[in-house]
């Protein structure tokens, strides 16, 4: 009956639009504004969206801007799924959204969420990438033909029979791209695929979204702040900002104002951001690091420079102070699971210094900060913070030393005000109400959010949220602070605000210790980077000379900033190949042009 | 744990989890229905028996006993002096502890029925995929919703876990203390995990809960298809046979009170001379 119905309402949307000589649109949307449940502003305001067959269009836009909202829309999650008001129409491969349930709208529109570990529910990953083909009645050889084809695909075939929970994030969001594309969608909606994996993962995810998209030619909405690596990709760029879009054209039209994207929180392309910078009289806007090359090589002249690193190398080594942390012949091994996931790590962090741990996810950078607060203890070898042994000391006593922010602040708010949510801490120290109160005002003060004092910090934004979470951990005052990931499924400006954040403790002194994903934001903070390599530290020095050293990153499944690369590029006509940061290439190249 | 699956090509991997699941039932029947620990332990070699065949790890079997040991040693002294027989060997605390023959042979056979229930219970998991076991309740009439629904609860165990301890993690690393002496300093210390842990499974839920509909459940349940086809082969239906003359066995011999625990007492006491 349903089925009756769903081609009677098909027909229907189909021959208005006909009509309407609009067939070839596998998607329109016209003037779509929405409103959750509950929310008094509307996530998305008029949205006029029309995407043709088999184009590949990036929607990008900073964090709250209504992206998802936008992928909701497209495959009936709104406003089947989510309550509230719809305004304009959706019609989806001719059919109007709101007339067809998701399960039904699930044949045209395969719709892959950010977050990969909720999308895997079945026992292995074959039942995964199986479960929308078998929801379709798909025959049982045929379900079985897909998977087995995707696993060689997507290069999992040798987790066959392993839970999808068992993977790594990459390999996890692989397996939920694969049971999308075992539906056999007509439009692929990928909402941040990549947003919470690391680069190695980044990679597997959008090697294997282009291979789809090359060999089956459908219609791609992929929603991504990695405009850098989607740019040469993509047919057209949609940027939404505050529920409209604000910019709309061909990868180079939008990369044309570099700037104004900046300014807006994206992240575009550093050769973007550079050649707009640069006074050269070219209208080429470059989107690829080789056509950057390839405009600069026009204008460059030879000058010979030595080596940035080589007069920052003293400086960094003046500032050193006592040991914070020592390491020493560090072994762990995960009981139960037996996974040893650090080898022998020796390593000293000084007073005042500023680290980035750097490596791709399983290396051990968790599991060897984990030991800085107590969380894990040594299986062998020994740990001191400011020169106390770690395994005679409680990790609620650390915690007044080693501060740690955690990368999702909900998994440690629980109180019904921001005030209590930040004396938690310090109140668990046993400290007397004044000084908690004097401590939650100052921490709150330093992170800018003395004004949600009385708020209920469940009803923040993201991004406030994880300023009250930095608040309650450095309201501990601790010496030494740890920041797990303040970049993973963020978008740039909320990344950048956290590093501001961290950058701000250690002017006043603090160590500070950053695991992070984000190469650009490293190059621009951290003094000093430390690689892992399954449980093993492969490199420990300045960040320049880690940067300048593509290879040894590359062992690691890494690689330096784009800008880094370019300068490496060009190191033939003198330029330093240890440049990390725009600021830094464009005055370098202001004096060769 | 007891969602672990030791993958294999023995002939216990490849029944049909329906003919496993006639398997347990028989077992779980005659484990409950005998008394007699000469018969229980009849019944507990079988299962061994098939951990063997199945090459299943000892290791997991022992994993499974090694913490029910201080429990076994607590039940055997309370049924010393819970059950007491006629065949008195001493009394401890002026009559107080009574240790029988009798009591000795009764606590003995509820801890091999306990065993021989929990061990069962295990090697069919152990040898059975969660997803088999999952279509093979479906096609023993189980709703298709409700399958799905007990399939994604069981593979959400372990996120859940790893949810909380994440959460653990980072309450300890605000100084945060549970191992408080005083249960109500200790429930109120548990606050600080149980809210979050509590809204990010609801968060989580309703992601799930939109995966699931964005992958098309529900399209057509009555025509869903499966990836893998259960088939009642031969060997199942000759297991199914096996299993059914045992349970029949069973069943007659407790009807005529053959399988009780005095038969064990007996020949004890002929072998004694008690």
């Amino acid at each position: 009956m349903d089925y009756l119905v769903l081609i009677s309402v098909e027909c229907t949307v189909r021959a208005h639009i006909s009509g309407a000589g609009h067939l070839e649109f596998d998607i329109r949307m016209n003037h779509v504004s929405f409103t959750y449940e509950g929310a008094t502003e509307p996530a998305i305001r008029g949205i006029d969206l029309e995407i043709e067959r088999g184009e590949v269009v990036l929607i990008t836009g900073p964090a709250g801007a209504g992206k998802t909202t936008v992928c909701s829309c497209l495959n009936g999650l709104i406003p089947h799924f989510y309550g509230g008001i719809l305004e304009g129409q959706v019609v989806v491969k001719g059919i109007d959204t709101t007339q067809a349930g998701i399960p039904r709208l699930s044949r045209y529109v395969g719709l892959l969420f950010q977050d990969a570990s909720s999308q895997l529910f079945c026992p292995t990953i074959e039942d995964d990438i199986a479960f929308g083909a078998e929801n379709h009645s798909i025959p049982t050889e045929e379900i079985n033909e897909r998977v087995e084809e995707l696993l060689e695909i997507l290069r999992l075939e040798k987790y066959r029979g392993k839970s999808g929970y068992s993977l790594s994030g990459g390999e996890q969001q692989s397996v939920a791209l694969g049971a999308i594309m075992a539906m056999r969608p007509s439009i692929y909606v990928l909402d941040e695929p990549t947003s919470n994996l690391d680069p190695l993962g980044t990679d597997q995810v959008l090697t294997a979204i282009k291979d789809v998209v090359r060999r089956e030619k459908k219609t791609l909405v992929i929603v991504e702040h990695k405009i850098e690596e989607l740019a040469p990709f993509v047919d057209r760029i949609v940027v939404i900002d505050n529920g409209r879009i604000v910019i709309e054209g061909t990868p180079r039209d939008v990369l044309k104002d570099a700037a104004t994207m900046k300014n807006i929180g994206l992240k575009p392309p550093q050769v973007n951001l550079l050649l707009g910078e640069l006074e050269i009289g070219s209208t080429e806007v470059p989107i690829t690091l080789d056509e950057a090359y390839d405009v600069l090589l026009k204008v460059i002249r030879r000058k010979e420079r030595r080596p940035i690193l080589h007069e920052e190398a003293v400086q960094v080594l003046k500032r050193l102070g006592p040991p914070a942390i020592e390491v020493r012949d560090l072994w762990f091994v995960y009981p139960y699971v037996g996974t040893t996931a650090l080898r022998g790590v020796n390593l000293v962090v000084h007073e005042g210094e500023f680290i980035g741990l750097i490596g791709m996810n399983g290396s051990g950078k968790t599991t060897l900060v984990k030991h800085f607060n107590g969380l894990l203890k040594p299986t062998k070898g020994k740990l001191f913070v400011c020169g106390e042994d770690t395994t005679a000391v409680r990790a609620s006593e650390l915690a007044q030393k080693v501060g740690f922010v955690f990368q999702n602040p909900d998994h440690q708010i629980f109180k019904n005000k921001v005030k209590d949510e930040v004396a938690f801490g310090p109140k668990n120290l046993g400290l007397s109400v004044e000084e908690v109160r004097r401590r939650v005002i100052n921490a709150l003060k330093k992170v800018n959010v003395e004004h949600l004092i009385e708020k209920n910090p469940f009803e923040l934004s993201m991004g406030e949220k994880q300023r009250v979470n930095v608040a309650s951990v450095i309201a501990m005052e601790p010496k030494i602070l740890v920041v797990d990931e303040p970049t993973t499924g963020q978008d740039f400006l909320r990344g950048k605000q956290i590093m501001e954040l961290t950058m701000k403790m250690h002017r006043e002194g603090k160590t500070i210790i950053v695991i992070s994903h984000d190469m650009n934001l490293i190059a621009e903070y951290v003094e000093r980077v430390v690689v892992l390599k399954d449980g093993e530290i492969t490199f420990d020095g300045p960040t320049r000379e880690a940067f300048s050293q593509p290879k040894m990153l590359a062992r690691t499944c890494l690689k330096p900033p784009q800008i880094t690369r370019l300068a490496q590029k060009l190191e033939e006509f003198g330029v330093p190949p240890d440049i990390l940061t725009v600021e830094e290439m464009k005055n370098v190249l202001n004096e060769m042009l | 744990m007891a969602l672990e699956y030791v993958p294999g090509k023995t002939i216990f991997h490849k029944l049909d989890p329906r003919a496993k699941l006639v398997w347990m039932s028989v077992v779980l029947t005659l484990a409950s229905m005998f008394l007699d620990p000469i018969f229980i332990v009849v019944v507990l070699f079988s299962v061994y028996t098939s951990i063997w065949v199945a090459k299943v790890p000892w290791e997991k079997i022992k994993q499974l006993y090694r913490p029910l040991i201080p429990t076994y040693c607590l039940y055997f002294i309370l049924s010393l002096w819970w059950y007491r027989g006629p065949t008195v060997f001493f009394s401890l605390f002026g009559g107080f502890l009574v240790v029988t023959l009798e009591g000795i042979v009764y606590s003995l056979a509820n801890i091999l029925r306990f065993t021989c229930i929990i061990t069962i219970v295990r090697v069919v998991t152990l040898i059975t995929a969660i997803s088999d076991f999952i279509i093979g309740l479906v096609r023993l009439r189980l709703p298709k919703e409700f399958g799905m629904a007990l399939s994604i609860g069981l593979g959400y165990v372990p996120v859940l876990m790893e949810q909380t301890l994440s959460i653990m993690n980072a309450q300890r690393a605000r100084a945060w203390r549970f191992e408080y002496r005083n249960p109500i300093k200790r429930g109120r210390a548990l606050l600080a995990v149980l809210f979050p842990a509590l809204f990010m499974s609801m968060y989580r839920g309703t992601k799930i809960a939109a995966a699931i509909e964005s992958k098309g459940f529900g399209y057509d349940i009555a025509h869903r298809t499966y990836r893998r086809q259960l088939k009642y082969e031969m060997r199942d239906y000759a297991f199914t046979i096996i299993c059914v003359i045992a349970l029949v066995v069973g069943g007659v011999m407790t009807w005529y009170h053959l399988a009780e625990f005095d038969n064990t007492v007996s020949l004890l006491k002929q072998l004694f001379r008690l």
